[in-house]
């Protein structure tokens, strides 16, 4: 029987930041043994929208949504916040320090509805992680086929805050992905990009929904709110919208009861919820 | 004990229909033998329900609200009253606007577990009745009866104060039971006949389950941010668990003496039967014994320094 | 079934043939706390009291060491921590019996592909022998009928003791094979079909019993109905959010997480947690999805009756053992509150 406990051996590649203030930090791992990393790829398909368990050893661990895509294949990276007592820990590691991963954990973004389909991938804030893994996931050449129209809509507080700002530029050149990023506020003249909240410019930019239309949202709580409310109003059902929920986590597998929500388990029955489960759901979140 | 119910439910109907009190806090009959819960009674109908009686055992200022302006009228033992005394003396609250003071001369609580041992287990108790000196338990296969000096609740036989010091209005048993003497346990330190004082006391916690159940009917932990919450689960690691429970415990004792009453809710809490006041009642002997102090005797008192309060590390706690 | 006819004074050999080869535990009292403690000969014990500590600390410890590891080398390794060796409860209520099933739906659960078992769990069950002692006389804190069980209930048993008198009923649970173990021939005999009657009779007494007493009630309107009564912020007005209930509960399994390090050599654990404590749902960004008392009073209840027998065919988290309603310090009571919410 297998112990859901253990962890595959991991040692830190890079270390980069990602925002001005140096509070996220993008960490990338490399899996200790090949055949760990068959298991963690292959044989458990990991897909975008799944997280893992990050282990401290004498810390702690902590769920973290996976920012690298299945094909990223040799590498698996999470860009994170320092917040508590583990991820204050975890960003003053040095390069080649041993951690333990369990995963992949967690349902995925549902990628069998997803396909032939116009996807918008919209995030706001530090809860971009997923969608850079679901988007160059689709945009790898293998895959690309696979969906129709992508739409990313990207929005952060204020330009230092962007993460992955040299992807982003490349994804706003890329000629077959339509591209909105956007901060609250901005002083620069440099910025060519909008100024505004999410939920409006989405409002702005993105095509009304017909039969083949999803969008999946992350992001803090009034931001998807609000674009919830804006998606309602392109005529997007709550069965074409999908989000990431986040809770205390500890186990990771369904049996620790810290993530659960009325009869829902964060961890094991999501994160990724379409907007008609989360209408069914109880507001204890 | 029934006519100081009479009494208390009098004053609760007329204190309630003339609207100088938003409530009454008191207590209520529960759904066990001997169970009591407290029992907030905002109209003269609900007042009917109040009860007071040697099960009473838990102390009531742990459950006076500081939020809104409610004013709320309180039975209040000796105990229970000194425990409002430090209160006021810490600044939760102001007795003297919110707080109706119905003081209990309290003939002392009697112990449910001390009870259910006798019976032969607490599954044996169907029925309890205290009727002059004898408890009658009705259990299974008959009766038994035992002497009400027997089953005292310890804290109540150590008892200083019977009786607020002062009260808004102060009740009597016409007829009170005369509790016994005890021996003055004065917070020795445990002994359990082991060798070190260290296998002693962790002879002593070694049942503790880290329940908080203890803190949490205390009147005097009322902190928003206890320090067991600043990293609870080290507070329960395997590696060491009985060392954390003395940590948790010495941390406690010493955050309470010098405001400790001794009233016990926290023994009576307790799952698990360990007797939790020991530790604070050594402390508060020391203290007692260097500056004659005595908490909550005096609202408008000087405490000695050296003695915790949650104002201390939460300047917001203070709310008067 | 098969049953057998023990003589009480043959007890004490009985277990003490079983010890030979077994880490017996049996009920024992000291000082007002009954617990289940190893065997030892000249023990008093304790049948009618429901021990303290549910028999759960024995599949789901309080504290228990998930992982060691060692950072010495390059690489933290783990070893699984190595299981207890065969356990034998004797004397078990069959409510904290029905409990380890419950507890085995949420960590044992091998229903379906995805199902994830928990190892450590799933070990001491196969690895545990529980032989049960029925309850003639119900306690005045006891439902387990209405919780979907019964005082001579074999739920999670491998046998199950029923006192007649002079003698001990033992009704093996033929289903069982670890319960071929408690067959001693020399020190049993074939039971009559007198004492089977006795039994019986025996076990619709305390039926009778339980009858009269305060129930459990399975409540009707739909969650999100329940969600919103008085009835929470009423009862969070003097629950303390100790731990009290949960730690006592046979059928709550909430646990957290810890790891400690000490000098290059580690442990991951695991211990009790509570929902009713604060911080059980806090996030690291400060938002506190259930930050007060009301809303972990609710999610209590509404986990026991309404969430948990949502997910599994209508059965409660509760087997009725009582000890909530006997030891919380506030005298809260799931049947009031059951009857409540129906």
């Amino acid at each position: 029987m297998q112990n859901h406990y253990t962890k595959y051996p991991v040692s830190l590649h890079t270390v980069t930041n990602e925002t001005a203030d140096k509070n996220m930090k993008t960490f990338e791992f490399q899996f200790k043994h090949e055949y760990e990393a068959d298991r963690f790829f292959e044989e458990e398909a990991f897909k975008p929208g799944q997280f893992a368990m990050l282990w401290l050893p004498g810390v702690g661990e902590i769920p973290l949504g996976i920012a690298s895509s299945p094909t990223e294949r040799n590498t698996l990276r999470f860009t994170v916040n320092r917040i508590g007592k583990v991820t204050s820990q975890l960003h003053e590691l040095a390069c080649g320090s041993m951690l333990g991963v369990r995963g992949p954990l967690g349902n995925g973004f549902p990628w069998q509805k997803l396909q032939n389909k116009n996807i918008a991938l919209i995030g706001g804030g530090y809860a971009f992680t997923t969608l850079r893994s679901s988007l160059v996931y689709m945009l790898d050449p293998a895959h690309r086929g696979a969906f129709g129209n992508i739409h990313l809509f990207y929005g952060a507080r204020n330009p230092g805050m962007l993460l992955y700002k040299e992807e982003l530029d490349n994804w706003v050149k890329h000629d077959d992905l339509d591209v909105h990023i956007s901060v609250d506020t901005s002083d620069s003249a440099d910025w060519k990009h909008h100024v505004g909240l999410i939920p409006s410019i989405v409002a702005q930019e993105l095509p009304q929904a017909d039969d083949d239309a999803f969008a999946i949202v992350c992001g803090p709580p009034l931001m998807i709110k609000f674009t919830l409310l804006t998606l309602r109003e392109k005529g997007y059902i709550p069965s074409q919208v999908f989000i990431s929920l986040e809770n205390r986590m500890k186990c990771g597998i369904g049996h620790c009861g810290h993530c659960t929500i009325g009869k829902v388990c964060v961890c094991s029955d999501g994160p990724v919820f379409s907007m008609a489960e989360m209408e069914e759901m109880l507001q204890d979140y | 004990m029934n006519d100081l119910q009479d009494q208390i439910i009098s004053k609760a109907k007329a204190l309630l229909k003339e609207k100088r009190v938003d409530a009454v806090l008191g207590f209520c009959r529960g759904t066990v033998p001997m169970a009591r819960r407290p029992f907030w009674a905002r109209s003269p109908e609900e007042a009917e329900l109040l009860c007071w009686d040697e099960f009473c055992l838990t102390n009531l200022a742990n459950f006076v609200s500081i939020d809104g302006e409610e004013v709320v009228a309180v039975t209040a033992k000796g105990c229970d009253w000194r425990n409002l005394v430090v209160h006021h003396q810490e600044g939760r609250l102001d007795v003297t606007r919110q707080i109706v003071v119905l003081g209990i001369d309290c003939e002392g609580m009697l112990d449910p577990e001390k009870i259910r041992r006798a019976a032969g287990g607490p599954e044996r108790v169907l029925e309890v009745h205290c009727t002059g000196e004898q408890i009658k338990i009705s259990v299974p296969d008959g009766e038994i009866l035992i002497d009400r000096a027997s089953v005292y609740r310890q804290s109540c036989l150590e008892c200083i104060q019977h009786a607020p010091l002062s009260a808004d209005e102060l009740f009597q048993n016409p007829e009170p039971h005369r509790r016994p003497d005890s021996g003055d346990s004065s917070g020795e330190k445990p002994s359990l006949g082991s060798d070190t004082k260290e296998d002693a006391l962790r002879n002593h916690f070694k049942d503790c389950l880290m329940c908080f159940a203890c803190r949490d009917i205390c009147p005097l932990c009322y902190c928003s941010r206890c320090f067991v919450d600043v990293e609870k689960s080290h507070w329960l690691t395997a590696q060491a668990a009985i060392d954390r429970v003395l940590d948790f415990h010495f941390f406690r004792a010493h955050h309470i003496a010098g405001r400790c009453t001794e009233c016990g809710a926290c023994e009576t809490a307790c799952p698990m039967n360990i007797s939790v006041r020991q530790l604070v009642t050594k402390l508060n002997r020391d203290i007692a014994e260097s500056t004659k102090y005595i908490p909550g005797m005096k609202m408008d008192g000087d405490v000695p320094d050296g003695v915790f309060r949650p104002s201390y590390h939460e300047p917001s706690r203070r709310r008067v | 079934m098969s049953s057998y006819i023990l003589r009480k004074e043959r007890l004490p050999s009985y277990l003490k043939r079983l010890a030979e080869k077994y880490d017996v535990r049996v009920p024992v009292t000291v000082d007002g706390i009954t617990l289940f403690s190893p065997y030892q000969d000249n023990l008093a014990l304790d049948f009618t009291s429901h021990a303290r500590i549910s028999a759960k600390s024995f599949f789901l410890p309080q504290r228990e060491v998930l992982l060691h590891y060692d950072t010495a080398g390059d690489e933290p390794q783990d070893e699984q921590t190595v299981a207890d060796p065969h356990k034998l409860l004797f004397g078990v209520k069959p409510c904290d019996a029905r409990a380890i099933e419950l507890n085995a739906r949420l960590l044992a659960d091998d229903s379906s592909e995805a199902s994830v078992q928990d190892i450590y769990f799933k070990r001491r069950v196969d690895n545990t022998i529980m032989l049960g002692y029925g309850c003639d006389q119900p306690g005045a804190s006891c439902f387990c009928p209405s919780a979907g069980g019964g005082p001579f209930d074999r739920a999670g048993l491998d046998a199950l003791i029923t006192d007649i008198g002079d003698e001990l009923l033992v009704t093996i649970f033929e289903d069982r094979p670890k319960a071929q173990i408690l067959v001693h021939d020399d020190l049993m005999e074939e039971a009559t079909s007198e004492s089977l009657e006795v039994a019986a009779r025996i076990e619709e007494d305390a039926v009778k019993i339980l009858s009269s007493m305060p129930e459990l009630v399975k409540p009707e309107p739909k969650e999100s109905e329940l969600f919103e009564l008085a009835l929470w912020e009423e009862t969070a007005r003097r629950c303390v959010n100790c731990g009290i209930c949960t730690y006592l509960c046979p059928t709550c399994t909430c646990f957290d997480m810890m790891d400690e390090i000490s000098e290059g050599c580690g442990t991951q654990s695991r211990c009790w947690d509570s929902c009713m404590f604060g911080l059980f749902t806090l996030h690291a960004s400060g938002h506190n999805p259930r930050p007060g008392g009301k809303e972990r009073v609710r999610q209590r209840f509404m986990h026991k009756l309404s969430y948990f027998p949502d997910l599994h065919d209508g059965v409660l988290s509760c087997v009725g053992c009582g000890r909530c309603v006997l030891y919380c310090p506030v005298n809260i009571d799931i049947r009031e509150i059951s009857r409540m919410m129906a």
